[in-house]
């Protein structure tokens, strides 16, 4: 017989097949640990790229504070709730708007003589100036189109022109930013190759179905319910939903955060574009939902080991009573059982004074 | 449901030549077995030269577990007519928790364990012991990653330079 056991030949884990090395590449959703993964040892470097990396759990990002002299730090700081860490990056004599997916919008001054905006991937240390001439003091906004799902690195902005909003956004396929005239609007997604846009006026709730390139109104849809200014679109791969906050806890500041408090409703647009309408939904299975104050989007909880699905992830911030300053709160919502629970966060976030809230942000190293 | 005493048996050989008698339904957990099975019905005796004996054995006890807690469920269900939620629920949380025991295991096993249900084709424990190997990477440094898993460290000085100053956060230690 031969001998009972035989440790000889035992593979070393440098020498794992590349396609199990890459497999388990992919279950790193933090950023930062595919990083240190690519950092081990030639072969685990070889078996991954940069431009194909995990998918991301998103981080938060949290704005500069106040110094006491009234003048704005320099450092923006990233959470991950995956690894519980925190990323500071030094952005000297820049305003920052907010993000855009894997970007951040800024608005430099003293780099150049001109004044600039660009978005500024942190992570890669990578800039793409926006050829825009658009006056600071204007509405600039970020915004997340969420064109590919996960791996979405095309940043997107919107401005004020006249009485119309101009929605920009990069197009790596033609490598070139492209801009389209739309209403005024408070919230917009990317989905079946049109926009969809909500109107800003709030008791006048219609969703106009945009299109791509010359933001001509193809049609227009019905709101899911009659109050749905405070709601969210969302591009999922199982349809576009739409997510109505019950008792807003997540727009208006100075409210005191009452967890118990919070519902939503999610709804799916059915039958589209024959006869459109909207159905309300038990459950989104294995969809997680992301919504801070201005973007809404959604992502697969099985593409990450330990997350739960049919969940809804917020942002919100509330008055710290009876200090001055808000409290920012990191929650997530539980379709089935209908209860909301606080995620830990770390305590420099929404420690100051002004009212932007914290918002998500897609890590990319692109 | 009692285990019918005419269920078939299959005998799975070791790389160092162990033999294990297994039932029809436990080897064919092993998407790679099945389809021998599927192949040629008459197979008994199936010689698996790329996995040890003790690995084998893990396995065999991961499959065999898998398979007891799925026929409890179907039994449960054709009992009452339905499957309970709660019940069901407390049944995942008990396997999901036998899964973890399982993992309690060192890099070396842990690399063979891939290997295995890789080759053997059995996704459940290959999901597992990728997750695990996933978990034991999160949040270490290249060098701690190194350490875990008992790996020469073959880039040159200048290379890990080049690594660290392209994305110099990610080598920092949290705020």
């Amino acid at each position: 017989m031969a001998p009972k056991k035989q440790c000889t030949s035992r593979v070393s884990w440098e020498q794992l097949d590349p396609d199990l090395l890459r497999i388990i590449s992919k279950k790193l959703c933090d950023i930062s640990s595919f990083v240190c993964f690519r950092a081990v040892c030639k072969r685990w470097r070889a078996v991954t790229s940069l431009s194909d990396p995990p998918p991301q759990f998103p981080w938060v990002i949290d704005w500069p504070k106040a110094k006491s002299s009234g003048e704005l730090e320099s450092v923006f700081r990233f959470y991950s709730i995956n690894s519980r860490k925190t990323h500071a990056f030094v952005v000297p004599h820049a305003y920052i708007f907010g993000p855009s997916d894997g970007s951040v919008l800024i608005y430099e001054r003293d780099r150049s003589d001109k004044e600039c905006q660009s978005f500024l991937n942190p992570l890669a240390w990578r800039e793409r100036f926006v050829p825009l001439e658009v006056p600071v003091d204007n509405t600039v906004r970020p915004i997340r189109l969420a064109r590919n799902l996960i791996q979405n690195v095309e940043p997107a902005l919107f401005y004020e022109e006249n009485a119309h909003y101009i929605l920009c956004f990069w197009q790596s396929a033609k490598n070139k930013w492209a801009g389209v005239r739309v209403p005024r609007l408070k919230t917009v997604v990317f989905y079946d190759h049109k926009f969809f846009v909500t109107d800003d006026e709030i008791n006048y709730t219609r969703i106009r179905v945009i299109d791509e390139s010359t933001g001509a109104v193809l049609s227009y849809l019905p709101p899911p319910t009659d109050n749905f200014y405070h709601g969210y679109l969302i591009a999922t791969d199982d349809g576009l939903l739409a997510v109505e906050v019950i008792r807003s806890i997540a727009v208006i500041p100075y409210l005191k955060i009452d967890l118990e408090e919070c519902q939503f409703e999610v709804y799916r647009l059915e039958n589209y574009p024959q006869n459109p309408h909207w159905t309300k939904l038990r459950g989104i299975g294995d969809l997680m939902l992301f919504l801070d104050q201005q973007n809404g989007f959604s992502l697969k909880a099985s593409d990450f080991g330990g997350f739960k699905g049919n969940c809804i992830y917020f942002i919100t911030a509330g008055k710290k009573w009876p200090k001055r300053g808000s409290e920012h709160v990191i929650a997530r919502f539980d379709i089935e059982s209908n209860k909301t629970e606080r995620i830990p966060a770390p305590a420099w976030l929404g420690r100051r004074f002004f009212e932007r809230q914290a918002a998500w942000f897609m890590p990319t190293l692109l | 449901m009692a285990r019918s005493s005419t269920e078939n048996m299959i005998t799975l050989m070791s790389s160092d030549g162990e033999e294990f008698m297994v039932t029809e339904k436990v080897a064919r957990e092993c998407t790679t077995i099945r389809n021998m099975l599927e192949d040629d019905c008459v197979i008994t005796n199936i010689p698996l030269p790329n996995v040890t004996s003790d690995i084998l054995s893990m396995v065999i006890e991961y499959c065999m577990e898998h398979v007891a807690a799925a026929e409890k469920a179907a039994a449960e269900t054709a009992e009452k007519g339905s499957s309970s939620a709660p019940a069901a629920a407390k049944a995942n949380k008990d396997l999901e928790e036998w899964d973890k025991a399982f993992m309690n295991v060192d890099v070396y096993t842990l690399c063979d364990l891939i290997l295995a249900a890789n080759y053997l084709n059995v996704s459940g424990l290959l999901d597992l012991t990728i997750q695990t190997a996933a978990n034991l990477i999160k949040g270490k440094s290249p060098e701690q990653i190194r350490k875990t898993f008992h790996i020469q460290n073959d880039l040159s000085l200048e290379e890990e330079e080049k690594i660290r100053s392209q994305t110099p956060w990610a080598f920092e230690k949290s705020e």
